[in-house]
């Protein structure tokens, strides 16, 4: 064998090794291969003008789907899926108080600013 | 201790009062994290109903909202003939009382799509979401807008579970 066209990058050990199957470690990875390329998203790299801007939705939501998608928490809502209805009325009684009491201060807050103006006018 | 709206669900149906609970509540029961501040109930309009209703809500000694003071308010079985929906409150609270509502029609047009669930130890009729996500988008105000993708959500969410 002419050493001057040997291959630069040396062949791993194993590739000499008779106990293992080359050409099936090939077929799997060649298997792959085939699936990625057959991906949608796929483009090898080489056809830039070819690739869209994807939103989260539109890519698999077992992925990609971190709860939040647009307005929507789905982590909440299937939190909420799991309690019984008292258990979800209760759970929103807190809530409900809660904005009720901040609505009351805010209006009380612009009650204030406007009186002094009253005042003055 | 029960709140409010357990409160009123439980005096309607120890007097077995025909009613639906509709509004951000029945979503909320359903299972949709929305906050909303006041209960909304359909009832159903039959005289023996609105009785029956008046009756049990005496207790809590309702009034319309926004009545001036000093204005007589009465709320009985005669006051809710001549009306339809109605916005109350009591202690510090609001209800509303709805004969009818956009798109979907009043008791009995939502009644047979109605869903039954435990609340506070009684069973207890809640509108279904898709008639809660027509109303409210036949409605169309920016609040009743803003909760459709989460209503929407929740109801698809059902629907793989086979809830709905």
């Amino acid at each position: 064998m002419n050493r001057a066209y040997a291959s630069p990058v040396a062949e791993p050990d194993h590739l000499a090794d008779p106990q293992v199957d080359h050409a099936d470690a090939r077929r799997r990875r060649s298997v792959s291969l085939v699936s990625l390329m057959n991906h949608p998203g796929y483009n090898a790299g080489m056809k830039g003008e070819t690739i869209s801007p994807r939103t989260p939705a539109e890519l698999n939501p077992s992925l990609f789907d971190l709860g939040h998608q647009g307005d929507v928490d789905r982590t909440q809502i299937a939190q909420h899926l799991r309690l019984t209805p008292t258990e979800r009325l209760r759970h929103h009684e807190s809530w409900r108080l809660f904005v009720k009491e901040a609505v009351r201060r805010a209006e009380f807050s612009r009650t204030s600013r406007q009186r002094p103006e009253q005042q003055q006018g | 201790v029960q709140n409010f709206p357990e409160r009123v669900v439980s005096a309607l149906s120890s007097s077995k009062v025909e009613f639906i609970v509709v509004g951000g509540v029945s979503a909320v029961l359903q299972g949709a994290p929305i906050v909303t501040r006041d209960l909304d109930l359909c009832y159903r309009r039959t005289s023996d109903n609105l009785r029956r209703l008046a009756e049990a809500l005496a207790p809590f000694e309702l009034r319309l909202r926004g009545l001036p003071e000093g204005v007589p308010n009465v709320f009985d079985e005669r006051s809710l003939q001549f009306g339809m929906n109605f916005t109350l409150e009591a202690e510090d609270e609001s209800l509303d009382l709805l004969g009818e509502m956009s798109a979907i029609g009043g008791y009995e047009a939502i009644v047979g799509r109605a869903i039954e669930m435990e609340v506070a130890g009684h069973t207890v009729k809640v509108l279904a979401l898709p008639d809660l996500i027509r109303t409210k988008r036949a409605a169309g105000r920016p609040k009743d807008l803003a909760v459709l993708p989460v209503l929407e959500a929740t109801l698809q969410m059902l629907q793989d579970k086979g809830g709905a």
